[in-house]
């Protein structure tokens, strides 16, 4: 039985989580060896990644859905009710690295089947890499007398996807970790993440922290990932 | 700038006595070359650090102050220059037309005005040195396929504009900086050079594990630099100069150009929402002191510094004699990430991607079946090949085009170089062009006609070219002939500026059974050219052995004899197992292999595995259900085989089908997953390729039916189209796979050109749903009887019926499903 590479930032990754991206909702009702195959594929998909995150942090008011994000300036009703009570946020994007997308290109190509628990092992990480990097952010802050929300991403609720560009941009996020956004608006490197967390003089409500909270502060409840 | 330390300037540069205050373009594009190596030439500091400090908002672009306030730009140049830079930089990092569009103003405005502003600038300073103007062209923000969506021409047409404008308003010089893509660094410097006559400097940005943010290393830079002769390369931006300081050390072991050193002032910091940089110029300049010993050319800074950065860098480093470039004489072929060094070690060229002799990749080529020609490159990859040879020359097929889609989809798969292996001079160029590296170049001959072919081809994209020891006369018979042809090659390729390091000799094999003499003639023209000419070389190794059984014995004797006689490149099948003993034996036995770890780690293993699972004795549809692709194929082979061999056609009526039948039910029920799903259909595909050697020709192998797939324009993530398609060519549906982000035009002419009836799409998110609805529309206007099955994440039955779809498949099953009752029902 193989292991995940010990003592690497991605050591801490649950196979299980790797299968339900992979479209295995139960790790359980499908045997050792699928979560062999899983452990396999977190440890190419480590070694393959180069994740890199870039933040910055400005100020945010927001009047009757009207947000102001330093120099962005958009309408929505789902961002500002999430960030209500915070005057600053930090701007976020982060990704694994184009090496990744080579990887599950080159297992397309031979093995459909590995490419697809691949990819599962590439989201996974996708988010344990934010959240780790949320963790310290949230370290970073809490010296400052600051609580970090959940991180919120363009396309959630009616927050505009097409903010994902002057995120970017605000961020500096192509020279300085290689994300770039087609013409179309999809993300390169594929696995890349941009958000904006919200800061807080006051900690947030249930939906819990900005490395924990995930899917309970998420609007979209028929997503077939969410979890219970 | 809240939180930016502010730092005082430094004293006046000291005149350098002689030197003229140069400013006409001409002259000083001349001059600029000559001093390249004989003083160190210092570029500027950052822009838009200065632009921030002085109101620049977040998000705003900084081209357009060159129009709306020349008088800030040309006060930060004049503060440069007075600081004693050489090169001003320009304000034209993002001046192109994909990031300018919708500003009111054109590339060429925005760049003539950012050139009249460093001009103005020039005029004022009083500084007494040299003064330059560099055109700055900087990254689109957009990644080239296949990491992104621009195309490699679209790059080439955006930095062409920009060059063009450069050197019409008058720089002095092309700086292309700040480089995360090897790809697009060749996109910027082949539009440059093919366009203006300016001479051309590249920075790349590196993150302290030595990499760009595509996975190039320093390697792989330099030997793609070197190849497409810019004057001068090194890094800029990403860290401070500590950081970056075993990056540069490292381009100063291996560059035989000029180097350039623009690091930033440290790491960016943020305080109160402003960000800063942690490098004092004292401490920059001391820093830089330190790596202006490695040798280099050229030195400046990228963001976070300012002049007093600039101006105390100069200070300490201006005394500091320039040190001569020299030619570091190593023979190197890249990839997109590393490159191959030829001469250390042997290096084996995978041979496998070549139709000579092979009926199932012929069969490919005229299918256009890249995927094959993928799996080949993968599975050499997988046994040990360094390079791949890639030769796709049939008669019948448009080669050149054929050959730039083998190397382009190669290279999105696979990060080993490649070697490029054609005699069609056209197809040559093609290829090299849209090669994302230096590749190795199979080949020229001393033939004039050839080398007046190929050379030029060399010095303007660069490469490591095969020698073939022939000439208009022939092969000659001895080793003398050979040698002496080689030589010529190599004196010839001077003459284009070709050095012997970008040269390997083929000293050519032929069959021993055939001419008695033909290997003992290979061995010594090896030994010759490698120690009398001092070259590499290289060698199709197999070909000693045509028409004797047997092949590999003989193979793997003469490519022992040939690594001792002084073979680097081996052009060998790295998947036989008796070539590789060759290779792993010779490596431990000549010092290649310190402590035999390699040859242990390969051979203990096999001696020490445990007996492989008796697969055999599986049935063909139990592997199936279990996804064992082996076992599932050579239970095919068993019952073919057999003494009472079974007809085929039941084997896939009567077991195939089921199994996959009984999955697929499974899969449809939530007691079968994904990944098993595909494993099996992997499995049966197995099954499938053993039977199709039997059924081959004999008409039983017939398609339920043609299905065209495609992700839609604008739309890049193509994972759920490659699942259905690998669940609808199980199912017995020939595929036709358009690809992704693939245009509505495009798909209207393949339904047209090969009439098809069903076509599947594919769209990940709500903006590229607005693409499907478009493609749907253009295919009911022209071909209204053509059925379109929709799936994707963000679709629902209601929206794909909204869009005009006639189905919606919520995963791969339902779409194998919808096909099978579209063409039963027809």
């Amino acid at each position: 039985m193989h292991e995940i590479t010990p003592g690497k930032w991605y050591s801490g990754v649950d196979p299980g989580e790797v299968l339900r991206y992979s479209g295995v909702p139960d790790a359980n009702a499908c045997g050792d060896k699928w979560v062999e195959e899983a452990v396999l594929a977190v440890n190419q998909v480590g070694q393959a990644a180069s994740p890199k995150r870039v933040t910055r942090e400005c100020a945010f008011s927001s009047s009757d859905g009207l947000c102001r994000l330093d120099s962005l300036t958009f309408r929505s009703v789902s961002l500002a009710e999430h960030l209500k009570g915070c005057d600053r946020a930090v701007l976020f994007a982060a990704t694994l690295g184009s090496g990744v997308d080579t990887l599950i290109r080159r297992c397309s190509a031979v093995s459909m089947s590995r490419a697809v628990i691949l990819q599962g092992a590439a989201a996974a990480l996708t988010e344990l890499y934010c959240d780790v990097q949320c963790e310290s952010l949230e370290g970073a802050y809490a010296q400052a007398g600051y609580y970090l929300r959940p991180r919120f991403s363009p396309g959630y609720g009616d927050f505009p996807l097409e903010c994902q560009q002057t995120v970017i941009e605000l961020l500096g996020a192509y020279k300085y970790a290689g994300i770039a956004v087609s013409s179309g608006g999809q993300m390169t490197p594929m696995k890349s993440v941009t958000a904006v967390i919200g800061l807080s003089r006051e900690r947030g409500s249930a939906e819990g922290s900005c490395a924990s909270g995930k899917c309970a502060g998420c609007p979209n409840t028929s997503c077939p990932f969410r979890r219970a | 700038m809240r939180g930016m330390p502010q730092y005082q300037l430094p004293l006046p540069p000291r005149v350098n006595g002689g030197d003229e205050n140069i400013k006409t373009g001409e002259i000083t594009m001349k001059k600029i070359t000559e001093l390249l190596g004989k003083k160190i030439l210092f570029f500027d500091g950052a822009m838009g650090t200065m632009l921030q400090g002085s109101g620049l908002k977040a998000g705003e672009l900084p081209e357009l102050l060159n129009i709306t306030s020349p008088g800030l730009i040309t006060s930060v140049h004049k503060k440069y220059y007075d600081a004693g830079c050489h090169i001003a930089t320009v304000n034209t990092f993002g001046a192109n037309a994909c990031k300018l569009r919708g500003s009111g103003y054109s590339v060429e405005q925005v760049i003539s005005a950012a050139v009249e502003c460093a001009n103005a600038a020039r005029e004022q300073s009083e500084g007494c040195q040299e003064k330059f103007i560099a055109m700055d062209m900087g990254p689109v923000g957009r990644l080239i396929e296949p990491m992104g969506d621009l195309s490699f021409d679209e790059a080439y047409g955006l930095f062409s504009e920009m060059a063009v404008c450069g050197e019409k308003a008058g720089a002095n010089l092309i700086l292309i900086e700040t480089m995360g893509a090897t790809y697009e660094v060749k996109a910027a410097v082949l539009a440059a050079k093919e366009n203006t006559s300016l001479p051309v400097f590249v920075t790349c940005a590196f993150d302290a594990s030595g990499k760009t943010f595509t996975g190039a290393d320093c390697e792989a830079v330099a030997a793609l630099l070197e190849g497409l002769r810019v004057d001068a390369y090194g890094l800029n931006c990403g860290l401070g100069p500590d950081e970056l300081y075993p990056v540069i050390r490292q381009f100063s072991e291996i560059s035989s150009l000029p180097l350039i050193f623009n690091p930033n002032a440290g790491l960016p910091r943020q305080k109160d929402g402003a960000t800063w940089f942690d490098v004092s110029p004292e401490a920059f300049a001391s820093s830089m002191r330190k790596a202006a010993d490695l040798g280099l050319s050229v030195m400046g800074g990228c963001c976070g510094t300012t002049p007093a950065h600039i101006g105390a860098m100069i200070n300490l480093c201006r005394d500091v004699p320039a040190r001569q470039v020299s030619d570091k004489g190593i023979t190197m072929v890249s990839s997109y990430t590393h490159a191959v060094r030829i001469g250390k070690e042997p290096v084996i060229v995978g041979e496998r991607i070549n139709p000579t002799g092979k009926k199932r990749f012929k069969e490919a080529l005229r299918n256009d079946d890249i995927s094959y020609i993928l799996g080949e490159g993968i599975s050499q990859q997988d046994a040990g090949a360094h390079i791949l040879d890639v030769n796709v020359g049939i008669p019948g097929i448009d080669e050149p085009s054929m050959l730039v889609k083998a190397v382009t989809r190669l290279q999105a798969v696979i990060d080993l170089p490649l070697q490029i292996d054609t005699s069609s001079v056209e197809a040559m160029e093609k290829a090299m062009r849209r090669y994302n590296g230096k590749p190795l170049i199979n080949s020229v001959s001393g033939k004039e006609e050839s080398m007046r072919a190929v050379f030029p081809l060399v010095q303007k994209y660069g490469g490591t070219v095969v020698g073939l020891a022939l000439d208009e006369e022939g092969i000659p018979p001895t080793a003398e002939g050979r040698v002496a042809i080689a030589s010529r090659i190599i004196a010839t390729a001077a003459e284009y500026g070709i050095s012997r390091k970008d040269i390997v000799i083929d000293g050519l094999t032929l069959t021993v059974s055939a001419e008695p003499e033909s290997a003992n003639v290979t061995l010594e023209t090896l030994r010759r050219v490698k120690s009398g000419l001092q070259v590499c070389t290289t060698l199709g190794v197999s070909n000693i052995s045509f028409g004797l059984p047997r092949r590999e014995v003989v193979n793997a004797a003469f490519y022992t004899c040939a690594l001792c006689a002084g073979l680097d490149c081996a052009i060998i099948n790295p998947k036989s197992e008796a070539m590789m003993n060759s290779y792993y034996s010779y490596r431990a036995l000549c010092g290649f292999d310190p402590a035999c770890a390699d040859y242990i780690a390969r051979y203990s293993a096999s001696a020490d595995a445990a007996p492989a699972p008796a697969t055999m004795s599986m049935t063909l549809k139990s592997a199936i259900i279990a996804g064992m692709s082996e076992a599932a194929a050579s239970a095919v082979r068993g019952r073919l085989t057999a003494d009472k061999p079974d007809d085929p056609m039941e084997i896939i009526r009567n077991e195939l089908i089921p199994a996959l039948n009984e999955v697929g039910d499974g899969f449809e029920k939530g007691t079968v997953f994904l990944p098993q799903l595909l494993m099996s259909a992997e499995a049966a595909k197995a099954s499938f390729e053993v039977l199709k050697e039997v059924l081959a020709g004999s008409g039983s192998d017939e398609k339920i039916g043609r299905v065209i797939l495609a992700t839609v324009k604008d739309d890049i993530h193509d994972i759920g189209k490659n699942i259905v398609k690998v669940l609808l060519e199980n199912y017995r549906f020939e595929v036709i796979d358009l690809g992704r982000d693939v245009p509505a035009e495009t798909i209207l002419d393949n339904v047209l050109k090969y009439n098809v009836k069903a076509v599947g799409l594919s769209a990940l998110m709500t903006t590229t749903v607005v693409r499907m609805e478009e493609t749907i529309r253009l295919l009911r206007d022209h071909v209204p009887d053509v059925k379109i099955f929709v799936g994707g994440a963000v679709l629902t039955e209601d929206y794909a019926m909204q869009i005009g779809a006639d189905a919606y498949c919520r995963d791969a099953m339902a779409s194998v499903r919808y096909c099978q009752e579209l063409f039963d029902n027809r």
